[in-house]
């Protein structure tokens, strides 16, 4: 299996262990959200101690990192709460120094966490792809929907980087004080979010605090929805999302999934006999 | 097409043990999960309850704040198999 459903898991409760695989720097410590089992692809809380040095280099996996906290120096710049960067797998990164230590979301797309020493790109890294934003001060707060049917007013989301090709996405949402919206919703696509700051209810799963997180996978019921006090969370998907919404509270998965491929079919009967036949060559 | 992780060297026994740690500890915590989800089942049967009321008093949100009510024999009835919401 990939990854299994994590949801609601807290991590605030459980204590940070070091982090010493090879060619990492002693002074980091991680949390694991969670992990694909097959791949080593994981995503992280991580914690770097004051006086953290790491030398310029790059990863033969895909990386996101979201500092939660503190500042870091990436070669001469100095980021701090809400940098986010999207560093395609062979992309080397400045030295990274943090005279007073950070807290930052780090995720490996691709494979288990490697730091290869180079101040080189690889000759196959797909340099254009390189994301380096401060979430909370450069992009800007959408609150319509991207794709009807869309969520309540009240729950706004912040795009930060997207695949033109898979759609997979990283953003961030937020809601605001006593948010409701009264339906279940699935997708298409795994999605994954960890709360920085705030509560964020569901039907199923009960209150996602500050530190909450969950890794769903696609197809599975989650609302309807309420925030007592308003939330923000940086989330993730792996492909487009559209909201199937109901409100039978107790279909299944594999229900919602043929559900989602009736409404396909309904929707593009050609595609979905393409799709399903074998044999393309073109 | 050749990309860089396709050029990335095989997995160490450092790293596979790694992954192997992390795996178990998770499945430890998916197991957990699934208990204290089973263990909020009151409290959950009490938000469907309320859930059905609201959708046939004030509606469902079937887009942005469109709102459509729901009939009493148009909601659903709980089908008899356990019932899970952690998979």
């Amino acid at each position: 299996m990939a990854r299994p459903h994590i949801e609601p898991y807290v991590e605030l409760n459980d204590d940070y262990q070091p982090f010493t695989l090879r060619d990492f720097p002693a002074g980091a410590h991680y949390k694991a959200l969670s992990l694909d089992e097959d791949t080593g692809a994981c995503s992280l809380k991580m914690r770097f101690d004051a006086g953290y040095s790491r030398p310029p280099g790059m990863s033969y996996s895909d990386a996101e990192l979201f500092v939660l906290e503190g500042r870091v120096e990436v070669g001469e710049h100095t980021y701090g709460r809400g940098q986010y960067f999207f560093i395609p797998a062979g992309i080397s990164m400045g030295a990274m120094h943090s005279a007073d230590g950070f807290e930052a979301l780090v995720f490996y797309n691709d494979g288990p966490p490697s730091h290869l020493e180079s101040d080189q790109h690889h000759e196959l890294a797909l340099n254009e792809a390189f994301v380096s934003t401060n979430a909370y001060l450069d992009a800007p707060w959408l609150g319509t929907a991207r794709r009807n049917p869309g969520v309540a007013s009240g729950f706004a989301v912040k795009s930060l980087r997207m695949n033109p090709a898979t759609k997979a996405n990283t953003f961030l949402y937020a809601a605001i004080p006593e948010f409701i919206q009264d339906n279940i919703s699935y997708h298409d696509c795994a999605e994954e979010a960890y709360h920085i700051h705030g509560d964020c209810s569901m039907m199923q799963f009960g209150e996602l605090p500050t530190g909450g997180y969950f890794w769903r996978p696609a197809y599975i019921n989650h609302g309807c929805f309420w925030s007592k006090h308003g939330c923000i969370a940086l989330a993730r998907i792996d492909g487009e999302l559209y909201n199937y919404f109901h409100y039978n509270p107790w279909t299944t998965p594999d229900e919602n999934a043929r559900r989602a491929a009736s409404m396909l079919y309904k929707e593009k009967p050609n595609l979905v006999e393409w799709t399903t036949r074998g044999g393309h060559n073109h | 097409m050749k990309r860089v992780q396709t050029e990335a060297p095989p997995l160490t026994e450092e790293e596979k043990d790694w992954i192997a740690r992390n795996a178990a500890a998770q499945r430890e915590r998916h197991d957990a999960i699934v208990a204290e989800m089973e263990a909020l089942t009151p409290e959950r049967d009490a938000w469907i309850d309320g859930f059905f009321e609201r959708i046939q008093t004030r509606g469902f949100n079937t887009n942005c704040d469109e709102r459509q009510l729901i009939d009493k024999d148009e909601l659903p009835e709980k089908p008899d198999r356990p019932f899970k919401v952690t998979f």
